[in-house]
């Protein structure tokens, strides 16, 4: 089995994650559930706790409960082709069902379609379910610099969404709140910026599994003091680390990049069959993704930018040579695409991209047939299989 | 003409579009392709090109297996593989707009897998009611009229481009009128079809000198609900069983056709007005359900009996709407049946059983 070095830090996560449940499901206060990527910062300053039902998909599948969920789905009406995260978190609404249950009941929705557009159609869902408003942020797939009708169209969009929270709650949602919750939150992806630059020593002091530990914070989290003050403590414990030259894993062999939300339920077993064999993901596109620092002098024109800019919503090329430029700053041997049969906007275009990235650099890399979260997608025995060849190759 | 020769004609355009296109390219006139009903017909027919509806290429093979996983649609992976093959290698230019994933991450690889081609995207917004989506979507449609101008070396005059307007308008009022004389399945959605593989005018010089011919009402009436549905192979089947439709909710007939374009607006924004104003597909945002009580409205006024969802297998966007679909219907105590499709086109058995049981339901008088 390989060994896992935990950062101190971890203790701390367990408790703000059971602080931030504990006040999900017991609060009075108004309760949104709203996509990973979109501007969560609107609702923090209008004092609404964020509830993110992708993260409770990952703990679905993490918990290895979501094969039975997205077959609950199925007999809802769901089938194979629906993202699995919002499969098992339809079911789990609709049987009571989770690891801690179903979720607590939302009084409105916010979705933005930065990662796909899956988000609005299972939002939509959620809205008659509940029957609650749901608020929408509509982001235009970006070949670059966002266009002059872009900027417009999004800035009135939040212009909207900010009246419509107010409608929502009875008060105006207070814009130095929110201008100082950007700024929290603008400070605390630099954080997480620097974590992931951490990342290029050698050995790597963060493998991806950890990250996608650690991410937990950043995605329910960002514009909070808790998350300002944990990616803090972060960053001093992963430069000390990389000061120690210590290792994510032991003896790293293998720097390899990843590519994709992983499969949460085979997420230690993938990982550590990995790591034994001296392989580190030194690098994800995944947990990249929380990025953005927004310019308060202009801040709805940059909060706009930052949430349209986001990797999955740029077009091929932009993420290409994004996926390039991991390959060199983080010195990477091989890569790993994870093709997931939920996630067709992430996935298609990873065989070119794939081709890209040798063409550029000569690294090499595999493709992985699985899902995140439903198991039956997955083939253990012959994922193993291609991976040990695949790291053989590269001796 | 009459209803058996029209049926031919409007048959044969949709069997092969691309040898007369290829043949009027010879001749000076040049096409451009498009995917989706979101994508203003009348901009691009104003700019001296023949509008081709991108539907359907040959079966996907290695071009599209190269480029795409399995999990996509056949539709997309059809279109690339014709694409890369030069089945469309008569097109000027390939309008590709912001849809549902697939055609989204589709337009970056277009430019890989068939270079050369010559894409224009379209951002069309997912909100389709607010004033910001109309104005955004109009800036768009200007973006494109310069971007169409360029390729066409010539400028696209508002009287002209109202005059494809007004063109257009023709058509779909005879398209409606056809409906109206329910001509049958194969002739009815042959039309839709020969609309989007045409020029405006070759079809109005088909479609006008219509004679009224015999009403062919089946005795089993029902309504056809999904995307792209070039296949009249699936309408025949439903003949098959006795089913005449009677109502649609598909993007390649009636959500192609219904709804005018003002002609006294500004052209661009009425053009944006009228796209999007129409009953919403799935790729876009429903904040009050519009498809579902378009659905039970189109029933009832129809007179359909029961419905069939015909979707293209793989496409989330259709499948996410499909449980509230279904749900509302049998809360209505209308039957359904859920076809999923694939090009090529093979009817299983499953599709045959389902349709069979739809059709005895409808006999007894469900």
């Amino acid at each position: 089995m390989a060994r896992r070095l935990k950062l101190p830090c971890e203790e701390t996560m367990k408790e703000v994650m059971t602080a931030y449940y504990t006040e999900a499901f017991t609060s009075d206060r108004p309760k949104a559930w709203v996509t990973s990527g979109a501007p969560v910062e609107l609702l923090l300053a209008a004092d609404v706790i964020p509830i993110f039902p992708e993260n409770y998909g990952a703990m679905i599948g993490a918990r290895h409960m979501g094969g039975d969920l997205c077959s609950a789905a199925g007999d809802l009406g769901f089938d194979d082709c629906v993202c699995s995260y919002a499969r098992c978190t339809i079911a789990s609404t609709a049987r009571g069902e989770g690891p801690l249950g179903a979720l607590p009941a939302p009084d409105l929705l916010l979705a933005c379609n930065n990662g796909c557009g899956t988000m609005f159609k299972w939002y939509e869902v959620l809205s008659r379910r509940f029957d609650v408003p749901l608020l929408f942020f509509d982001t235009p797939y970006c070949a670059g610099e966002p266009t002059p009708q872009d900027r417009a169209y999004l800035v009135r969009q939040l212009e909207r969404i900010l009246s419509d929270l107010g409608d929502i709650l009875g008060r105006e949602v207070d814009r130095d709140k929110l201008w100082e919750t950007l700024q929290i939150s603008s400070d605390t992806a630099k954080l997480w910026v620097e974590i992931q630059e951490l990342r290029r020593a050698h050995p790597s002091p963060l493998n991806s599994p950890d990250m996608f530990l650690h991410m937990a914070i950043i995605v329910t989290l960002r514009g909070t003091d808790t998350a300002y003050r944990y990616y803090q403590d972060m960053l001093a414990q992963v430069r000390e680390r990389v000061e120690r030259g210590e290792g994510a894993v032991e003896n790293e062999r293998y720097r390899l990049l990843w590519d994709h939300i992983p499969p949460w339920y085979a997420l230690r077993d993938f990982f550590d069959f990995c790591a034994e064999q001296g392989a580190c993901f030194a690098v994800d596109t995944y947990t990249n993704v929380w990025q953005g620092e927004f310019d308060l002098a202009r801040p709805l024109e940059s909060l706009a930018e930052c949430y349209q800019m986001v990797m999955p919503n740029l077009r091929l090329p932009l993420r290409a040579s994004m996926y390039v430029d991991y390959i060199r700053d983080y010195d990477i041997d091989g890569f790993v695409i994870h093709s997931n049969h939920s996630c067709k906007s992430y996935c298609l275009g990873e065989y070119e991209i794939a081709r890209r990235i040798t063409a550029e650099t000569g690294v090499r890399g595999v493709i992985l047939e699985a899902d995140m979260v439903d198991p039956k997608f997955y083939s253990e025995a012959q994922i193993k299989q291609m991976i040990t060849a695949f790291l053989e190759s590269l001796d | 003409m009459e209803y058996s020769e029209a049926v031919e004609r409007m048959t044969e355009i949709v069997r092969d579009p691309h040898a007369p296109l290829r043949a009027k390219r010879v001749g000076g006139s040049e096409a451009a392709g498009y995917f989706c009903s979101y994508v203003p017909v009348e901009l691009i027919h104003a700019a001296g090109f023949t509008p081709v509806r991108m539907l359907l290429g040959p079966p996907p093979g290695d071009a599209a297996g190269a480029f795409m996983q399995p999990f996509c649609c056949s539709f997309a992976r059809s279109l690339l593989e014709g694409l890369a093959d030069g089945t469309y290698d008569y097109l000027s230019a390939v309008i590709m707009p912001h849809t549902c994933d697939t055609i989204r991450n589709l337009s970056d690889l277009v430019e890989t897998a068939a270079p050369g081609t010559r894409v224009m995207c379209l951002m069309v917004p997912t909100i389709t009611h607010t004033p910001e989506a109309v104005d955004f979507m109009t800036e768009e449609l200007a973006a494109l009229k310069i971007a169409l101008e360029a390729v066409a070396g010539r400028g696209v005059g508002e009287s002209g481009l109202r005059e494809s307007i007004a063109l257009y308008n023709r058509c779909r009022s005879a398209l409606a009128g056809l409906r109206e004389a329910n001509p049958g399945n194969r002739l009815l959605y042959a039309a839709y079809l020969a609309l989007q593989l045409t020029g405006p005018e070759e079809f109005l010089d088909l479609i006008e000198p219509l004679e009224p011919g015999e009403e062919r009402a089946g005795t089993k009436r029902v309504a056809v609900v999904g995307g792209p549905l070039p296949l009249l192979e699936v309408f025949d089947l439903l003949e098959e069983y006795g089913m005449s439709v009677v109502w649609d909710d598909i993007c390649t007939a009636s959500r192609f056709a219904a709804g005018m374009v003002g002609e006294h607006a500004d052209p661009l924004r009425a053009l944006a007005e009228r796209y999007l104003g129409r009953r919403p597909c799935p790729t876009k945002l429903d904040p009050t359900n519009r498809r579902e009580e378009s659905l039970i409205e189109g029933v009832r006024a129809s007179g359909a009996e029961g419905v069939v969802f015909a979707q293209q297998a793989f496409c989330e966007f259709h499948s996410f709407d499909y449980p509230g679909l279904k749900k509302r219907l049998d809360a209505e105590g209308i039957p359904s049946v859920r076809l999923d499709l694939e090009h090529p086109f093979q009817p299983t058995g499953q599709m045959k059983t389902r349709l069979q049981a739809l059709s005895e339901m409808l006999s007894e008088g469900v």
